[in-house]
């Protein structure tokens, strides 16, 4: 009972640290909104409104975006909750914040299935609501959260569906929501649902297993069917295509091992686990790695016992085969230790890391050592706590504004009030704003899809083409044309290289505003061209 | 000679082919002559010899940046052993510290940078009081942060199968290929069953000291190829083990070694 009540109290605490450390500032930290996380908005707004994505698509299987065709459910998640928060930053990293707080109780409920341990599910779970990794992702618009909920589950429920068979059915539903949900999970789930068939195939093909086997087995391909009747074009390819290494290394077999090999260590070295972490400014934070440093030794000794210890039956054998397809998708991928493809490690890694905590926390006796031991430990949270406030509120937000595309929301602001008669151009040149101004615009979808043309509806997910000028009402989004523009009078917006201090004396041009980043430094400028005081002999 | 032999001297052939390539001859030499010492003192080790320790104490001598691994190492016998044996060695590698104290200084962590200095301070004003700044952003954390990032370079497989990762290219790292990179089994059985040698500690002690040591440098590149022995050591064990617990089978998985590490050659 006593052991019952603190179990309680440890897993809500858990979900209390999860709640604050994902919902704190989830609009605004990172400050800014990157390029996707408007587009996925906008097309779960443009869904909404009517019925189609911003190029007139109904109800796509893929997101056609900028090409790169992005994966849907996160999409249609989005979609019911504008009516609730409006289109909004909150509203589209909302469905990554809900699905990492579900992820939390889930894990531990999984664990407590696995293992007999008290202390390790409980361990894990909260080492997983403190896991920078696990919050970088359930506070940002990044599919892989959503994705990795639905695998958990999965797993979770092919446990229960082993002891209630029915369940197996649930289990099914899950895997096959988890596929179309990111795009490393197109080969996790596949080997998974391998996996445990080869390791569970006498159960599952008994007499009591088979029948709800076989149901869940046609649901699960049923609900793929969408998903598999774009699996060949070149749009859902798209991603896999432009990454893997097979092509980067002109197809020669002995680097592309030696590379795969390379990367999928990477994803298992304490180097990149607690020291580097992820390059990507928007797939880590500053001075704060994939995992925090203390962890490292419970690491490395958690993988000792994990080979040592024969006693630990499903949980090893979960684990372990997490641990081994874990990287491979993010292996196959050019970019070293990508963090977000792979996202499913942050789960046996943790669990790894409890099991060396609760090994060493049951081999304390004394309970002046137990005292100690959980006074360390509350110092330890209190520290990783505030380790991630300084990184994600204060570093993250002053230096990687500028790579979360801060300034936006700003600038669209500034559009409100200039003159409507006047043409405003937006230059495009070193990035691609539609999708923000769209989106902070709120731009009605009917009259964006009118005006906007890219490919033929019917060569949707097939061809490849791209119109990068973009017409938004009296915004055009191209490269600005000095010989042309500046005797046409029009507002022009551009970051600092495209509208330098220089640039507006030499062409007499008007400042109307400067958008800064939070460290001062210009992020956009707004002027209008003014021709009258031009040279004549220009 | 059997494949197994084939395989060890295929392996351990790497790190000083490449070395040797990407490095003068006299530089070369001098990288080398630390691990041959390290060599003949593992020999003595084996043959029982009480003075193996010698060799070590001439580390210093030719490179100053290796001058804590003779403390490190006597110590760590002292300490395993409990044997007043040692006591001359550890006088002797003091002493010697004492005299090299001066260049070995200049080339490690400790010297302060003036960069990370700035940054420490300009990072100090964002945050909302003195405190909270003090314990995120402070000098110390300078070489802590350094001292990590050493260490974990040398605990991570990737350094010596990979030259690190092959996009991941260190502006003061040569990225040696150190060993074939489908020797990582052998390593893992190699750490895995070292303990059922009679001679482990030797590798092992060895192994943490110069990792010690090594972390406190500023460029620790070249200087890292005093982890040639002990890790050649390890390998050979695991390479024996490996055998054993495969027996036939293991051939097939030599074969495949052999094309990958030829070609790598």
């Amino acid at each position: 009972m006593k052991n019952k009540l603190l179990i309680f109290l440890l897993l809500s605490l858990a979900i209390i640290i999860g709640v604050f450390t994902r919902f704190y500032k989830l609009g605004e930290s990172p400050s800014g909104l990157y390029i996707d996380e408007a587009a996925q908005g906008y097309s779960a707004y443009s869904l909404l409104k009517t019925g189609k994505d911003e190029f007139g698509k109904i109800f796509p299987i893929v997101f056609r975006s900028f090409t790169d065709f992005k994966t849907p459910i996160y999409i249609y998640l989005i979609v019911p909750l504008i009516p609730l928060f409006d289109l909004s930053a909150f509203t589209v990293r909302f469905p990554s914040f809900f699905f990492s707080i579900l992820t939390l109780p889930l894990i531990y409920f999984l664990l407590s299935k696995l293992t007999k341990s008290k202390r390790i599910p409980i361990i894990t779970t909260l080492l997983l609501a403190i896991s920078p990794w696990h919050i970088l992702f359930g506070r940002t618009n990044f599919e892989c959260n959503v994705a990795l909920f639905f695998y958990l589950a999965g797993i979770y429920l092919f446990y229960l569906g082993l002891e209630k068979p029915k369940i197996l059915i649930a289990s099914a539903i899950s895997f096959a929501i988890a596929i179309p949900a990111y795009h490393s999970q197109r080969i996790i789930v596949p080997l998974t649902l391998i996996i445990l068939f080869l390791k569970y195939k006498n159960v599952l093909l008994g007499k009591i297993h088979l029948k709800p086997f076989i149901v869940g087995c046609i649901l699960g391909l049923l609900i793929s069917l969408p998903t598999l009747s774009v699996a060949t074009t070149p749009g859902f390819l798209m991603r896999a295509a432009g990454l893997n290494i097979f092509t980067r290394n002109g197809g020669h077999i002995l680097l592309s091992v030696r590379e795969f090999l390379s990367l999928y260590l990477s994803y298992l070295t304490p180097r990149n686990m607690f020291i580097l972490g992820d390059y990507g400014p928007r797939s880590s934070f500053p001075d704060l790695s994939t995992f925090f440093l203390w962890q490292m030794p419970f690491y490395l000794y958690g993988l000792y016992l994990l080979i040592k210890n024969r006693k630990l039956g499903k949980l090893k054998f979960v684990t372990i085969f997490m641990l081994l397809i874990g990287p491979i998708p993010a292996a196959l991928t050019r970019d070293p230790y990508s963090t977000i493809r792979a996202l499913p490690l942050v789960i046996p890694q943790n669990i790894i890391i409890a099991l060396a905590i609760g090994t060493i926390l049951l081999r304390l006796k004394n309970n002046k050592l137990k005292f100690s031991f959980a006074v360390l430990s509350l110092g330890i949270l209190i520290y990783s706590l505030a380790k991630i406030y300084s990184s994600i509120f204060i570093l993250n937000d002053f230096y990687r504004a500028k790579y979360w595309d801060y300034g936006w929301q700003e600038v669209v602001k500034i559009i409100k009030t200039l003159d409507p008669k006047i043409p405003i151009v937006v230059d495009n040149a070193r990035f691609e704003p539609y999708s923000q101004i769209i989106f902070f615009l709120k731009f009605d979808p009917t009259i964006y899809q009118k005006e906007n043309f890219e490919v033929p509806l019917n060569q949707y997910y097939t061809n490849m083409n791209r119109v990068k000028e973009k017409k938004i009402g009296n915004i055009t989004t191209r490269n600005i044309n000095w010989d042309k523009d500046l005797f046409i009078d029009e507002y022009l917006m551009g970051d600092e290289l495209a509208i330098s201090e220089q640039q507006i004396k030499e062409h007499h041009l008007e400042l109307i505003a400067v958008v800064y980043y939070p460290d001062k430094s210009v992020a956009f400028r707004i002027v209008r061209t003014n021709y009258l005081a031009l040279p004549v002999n220009r | 000679m059997n494949l197994k032999t084939i395989v060890f001297a295929l392996s351990i052939l790497l790190w000083p082919i490449s070395l040797y390539r990407a490095n003068t001859l006299p530089n070369f030499i001098s990288y080398t002559i630390p691990t041959l010492f390290i060599a003949i003192s593992f020999y003595f080790y084996r043959k029982g010899k009480s003075f193996f320790l010698l060799p070590i104490l001439f580390l210093p001598l030719i490179s100053p940046k290796l001058l804590p691994i003779p403390i490190l190492v006597i110590l760590a016998f002292y300490v395993i052993n409990k044997g007043k044996k040692y006591l001359p060695y550890l006088l002797v590698s003091l002493f010697l510290l004492a005299g090299f104290f001066k260049p070995f200084w200049g080339q490690t962590i400790f010297k302060p940078d003036y960069q990370a200095r700035q940054k420490v301070i300009r990072n100090t004003y964002l945050y909302p009081n003195v405190l909270s700044a003090r314990v995120f952003q402070n000098k110390l954390r300078i070489i802590v942060d350094k001292f990590n990032f050493n260490l974990t370079a040398f605990i991570d497989p990737s350094n010596y199968l990979f030259g690190f990762h092959p996009r991941e290219i260190m502006v003061d790292n040569q990225n040696l290929d150190k060993f074939p990179f489908l020797s990582l089994p052998f390593f893992l059985f190699g750490i895995y069953f070292l303990r059922k040698t009679s001679h482990w500690h030797f590798p092992l002690i060895l192994f943490i000291s110069s990792i010690i040591s090594l972390s406190f440098l500023n460029n620790f590149d070249r200087n890292d190829f005093i982890l040639f022995t002990p890790l050649s050591i390890i390998l050979f064990e695991g390479i024996n083990q490996f055998s054993k617990k495969f027996k036939s089978r293991a051939n097939i998985y030599y074969w495949i070694y052999l094309f990958f590490a030829f070609f790598q050659l």
